[in-house]
């Protein structure tokens, strides 16, 4: 039996506890949204773009065509990025995404094709090493805020690759955000560009399009071109740094979580505008006190 | 009243500007352009650059830094690598 002293220090004890999963929680549930909204807000230049693309693709045909758009026509080399979360503990996130491009991977190897894999994330690259082997040719980390810096990178890549023949079709494997508990894991086909069935090509009532500039430099490799950011597809890497720490509020000590959060302050760097200042979050997740709380209330 | 051109303005992060103007003045790669209501259809590549937009007397003036501009029948678009409005 234990005594009323050990009691009460157990009651004390449990208050502490749930005061800091709370704040915890408040952080973790304020970075959510975070992350959701900038899901939510690069949407529409994932649409406007695919329409973009769309058009021009149902537009282009014949010698001239942009091969990034109309493809080099040749079916035989295929390129497979996959693009996955850095860290775990969000379910079935990256599995799934993971099982659909093993899945794409053999299928296409079935059919005799030349693959060739990029992951981007951790958890995407660990788990395809060992399938890909050396076909795995560049991994990607996304970093804890994906931004169009890591897209910028791999859609140089596979402009390289594509310019100089390695490769003619391209594949993107990443899981599209439909809600907070809901992603689905999503493979599309970025070069050549897919004509989305049943969509009418833009009625120009009789006007023809004009591309500036013209022959050279066109304007449609531009887009084509932007077609490959990752992040113009539903932002893949969005969704990821949303879900992968869902259980931030459990109150547990993730070892690999801390090991991420060494960094230097936040507040001894320099602002730049337009640059990534939510790393301040975390930061304030590590002192779990008063502040913490004030601050989640804030956001 | 004249009529009015359905313009929208969108960078990789988010919508700057959805809704309609009289009138948008872009950088465009080959020089600069205007496009009012019921443009012919035309697609360029942008330079760095201010677009003005103006709407009821007003003008709101974005830079932006790399993308396109593409004019259909149903309005103008812009989509930029990076796009902020002007301070």
């Amino acid at each position: 039996m234990a005594s009323l002293k050990e009691m009460r220090n157990r009651i004390g004890s449990v208050k502490a506890t749930q005061k800091i999963t709370k704040a915890m929680q408040m952080v973790a549930a304020a970075k959510l949204r975070k992350a959701q909204d900038a899901a939510q807000n690069a949407r529409p230049y994932a649409q406007r773009m695919a329409a973009v693309i769309a058009n021009l693709a149902a537009g282009v045909s014949g010698e001239g065509a942009p091969k990034l758009l109309a493809g080099t026509g040749s079916d035989r080399r295929h390129l497979v990025v996959v693009a996955t979360s850095d860290r775990g503990l969000a379910g079935g996130f990256n599995s799934s995404i993971v099982r659909a491009a093993r899945e794409k991977i053999n299928a296409l190897s079935a059919e005799g094709k030349d693959v060739r894999v990029i992951t981007i994330g951790r958890k995407a690259r660990d788990q395809l090493r060992r399938l890909a082997g050396d076909r795995l040719v560049a991994t990607y980390e996304a970093g804890g805020n994906p931004s169009l810096v890591v897209a910028e990178e791999v859609s140089t890549k596979i402009q390289d690759m594509f310019e100089a023949g390695e490769v003619d079709v391209i594949h993107l494997v990443f899981s599209s955000f439909k809600s907070v508990v809901t992603q689905t894991p999503t493979t599309r086909q970025l070069v050549p560009a897919e004509v989305a069935s049943g969509q009418a090509p833009l009625d120009l009532k009789g006007a023809v399009y004009e591309y500036e500039p013209g022959e050279e430099g066109d304007p449609r490799d531009a887009a084509a071109a932007q077609c490959h950011h990752p992040a113009v597809l539903g932002h893949p890497g969005k969704p990821g740094r949303l879900l992968r720490r869902p259980d931030d509020g459990d109150g547990q000590r993730h070892p690999q979580r801390r090991r991420h959060d060494r960094q230097p302050h936040p507040a001894i760097q320099p602002f730049t505008p337009g640059a990534d200042h939510q790393g301040a979050d975390r930061d304030h997740l590590r002192r779990r006190s008063a502040v913490v709380t004030e601050r989640a209330r804030h956001v | 009243m004249a009529d009015k051109l359905h313009f929208s303005l969108v960078s990789p992060e988010r919508e700057l500007f959805s809704g309609l103007v009289d009138q948008v003045d872009a950088p465009g790669s080959e020089g600069d352009f205007g496009v009012l209501a019921h443009h012919a259809p035309f697609m360029t590549a942008l330079k760095e650059g201010q677009v003005r937009v103006y709407q009821d007397g007003k003008v709101t003036v974005y830079d932006v830094r790399g993308g396109f501009a593409d004019v259909t029948p149903e309005g103008l678009t812009i989509l930029a690598e990076h796009a902020a409005e002007a301070a």
